[in-house]
């Protein structure tokens, strides 16, 4: 399996898009107007999922990872 | 001695004889229905945790109905708007008034209903619907969720069809916005929520939606079986998952995982944010290993708050507070979004079927309705009886758990978005 470049590639990206959509949500939409408002919002609340998803994906690939490079048990145990 | 003179020894009796004949039918109803709750609660059809005291409370706050004194009788009128008799007295309870909200009647009912400080300081606020989800975050293991990220997401999206699809019928049936959301809800199958969002958008039915809602998911147990077995034929439940390497997930991931993803949903939904608060702080205490927390919220917290919203689901459900014009309404969407969530759970469970070269069962997908385990633990008992050595439950659990947090995300969206299309 492939090695990540960085420990923190695993925690950074989800939180930071989540984070990206909360901003989105609550700090540019409020300030536009009409269809760029409603775009905006649906661009918004779609990426705090996506957020954590990628959150919850990559610490669920840092276990896999974990997982197969774990010594095999001794059979003779 | 005369009829009236021994209906005036019991009251109870004498207060029947003096409502509407639809009330006093209304009543005996909900006494028989009591009774059914307390039955096929201690027979294990329905709940019985939640059952067994709603059952009892419902079938004596419609019996103990009595004429309460001109005092009250003036309290109770100036709340409800109903008018007090001739001699100045109300038909009414020595148990519960909901829609006393002013603060010198409030001080006065809270001296004489034995049930009303529970109801005012926790159940009016959301308080016990968030003790509740506190014990539900102590129970769920997010490592389920983690190890399948995608597939409980995914699975867990599509049964939200019933809450999504719920919201525009009502609106077209002649529901209020707020309303409509309220009752929408139930698709999440999660009682606390739908309790949360219809005491924050439509406090005047919150009763009723409460009492359909858990009525309803009382039944998801005995109903959902027969939907996976009607739309999912035996070859495809006997399906055996593939076996993969056993993916161990940290508590500190686990961990770090509720810290982020509560602080992220209460950033964007600040009005759900109590219930998301007490969601995530539960499964950060299971995760942060702080055993007397765990106890303490898993046993005395969860438990108490269940027996006393049971006991006030119950004792809300007297006939002159329950029944609304709206009710039949409110039964049928409660039905038809419990429905379409569990048709959207399969739908999702058969996408994934195909999509993975035929290799997930779709069973799978009824667990992504969150009703935490009950979904999980019927998707796997309909396939053991397929196929008794086929596990699915570990796949069931993550979209289970799944399936609370998208529902927490539908009831911030609701909360927040709902009130801004008026």
């Amino acid at each position: 399996m492939k090695a990540w470049p960085h420990p923190l590639m695993t925690w950074l990206p989800g939180p930071a898009l989540a984070l990206a959509g909360v901003a989105v949500v609550r700090w540019l939409a409020p300030v536009c107007t009409g269809r760029t408002q409603a775009v905006l919002l649906i661009v918004g609340y779609l990426l705090v999922p996506l957020g954590l998803f990628l959150f919850a994906s990559r610490l669920g690939r840092r276990a896999a990872q974990r997982a197969a490079s774990a010594p095999a048990p001794d059979p003779r145990t | 001695m005369h009829l009236s003179d021994v209906a005036n020894i019991f009251q109870g009796l004498s207060s029947f004889g003096h409502s509407t004949w639809l009330m006093i039918f209304a009543r005996i109803g909900l006494i028989i229905l009591g009774g059914v709750l307390v039955y096929y609660g201690r027979k294990g059809v329905l709940e019985p945790l939640l059952m067994i005291p709603m059952g009892l409370g419902m079938a004596m706050v419609n019996a103990g109905v009595l004429f309460l004194d001109p005092t009250t009788a003036a309290v109770i009128s100036r709340s409800t708007g109903e008018a007090v008799m001739a001699d100045g007295t109300i038909q009414g309870t020595l148990m519960l008034a909901p829609f006393v909200e002013r603060t010198d009647d409030l001080m006065y009912i809270l001296q004489i209903d034995f049930l009303q400080p529970i109801y005012t300081f926790a159940f009016s606020n959301g308080l016990i619907a968030c003790f509740v989800f506190m014990g539900i975050g102590v129970l769920l293991d997010v490592g389920f969720l983690l190890a399948r990220p995608f597939q409980s997401m995914f699975l867990a999206m599509c049964a939200e069809l019933g809450t999504v699809a719920t919201f525009p019928i009502a609106v077209a049936l002649g529901l209020t916005y707020n309303e409509a959301a309220s009752i929408a809800m139930v698709g999440g199958a999660d009682g606390p929520m739908v309790l949360f969002t219809s005491l924050k958008l439509a406090k005047h039915l919150f009763v009723p939606i409460t009492v359909v809602a858990y009525l309803y998911l009382g039944l998801t147990y005995g109903g959902y079986p027969y939907l996976i077995r009607f739309l999912i034929p035996a070859k495809l439940r006997a399906i055996r998952p593939v076996a993969r390497p056993v993916v161990k997930i940290t508590s500190g991931e686990k961990l770090a995982f509720a810290f982020v993803a509560g602080t992220v949903l209460c950033l964007l939904f600040p009005s759900a944010a109590p219930l998301l608060l007490s969601l995530f702080v539960g499964v950060a205490v299971r995760e942060a290993g702080l055993h007397y927390f765990t106890a303490m919220i898993e046993n005395t917290l969860l438990y108490g708050a269940t027996f006393f919203l049971g006991l006030l689901l119950g004792v809300l459900c007297e006939a002159s507070t329950i029944f609304n014009p709206k009710v039949l309404v409110l039964l049928v969407l409660g039905i038809i979004a419990l429905l379409l969530s569990g048709v959207g759970g399969i739908i999702g469970g058969y996408i994934l079927y195909f999509f993975s070269g035929r290799k997930v069962n779709p069973v799978i997908g009824i667990a992504g309705v969150s009703c935490v385990p009950s979904t999980a633990k019927v998707a796997q008992k309909e396939v053991t009886k397929v196929a008794p050595d086929v596990v699915i439950l570990p796949e069931a659990l993550g979209a289970n758990i799944s399936g609370v947090i998208t529902s927490a995300i539908l009831t911030g969206i609701f909360v927040s978005l709902v009130p801004l299309m008026q």
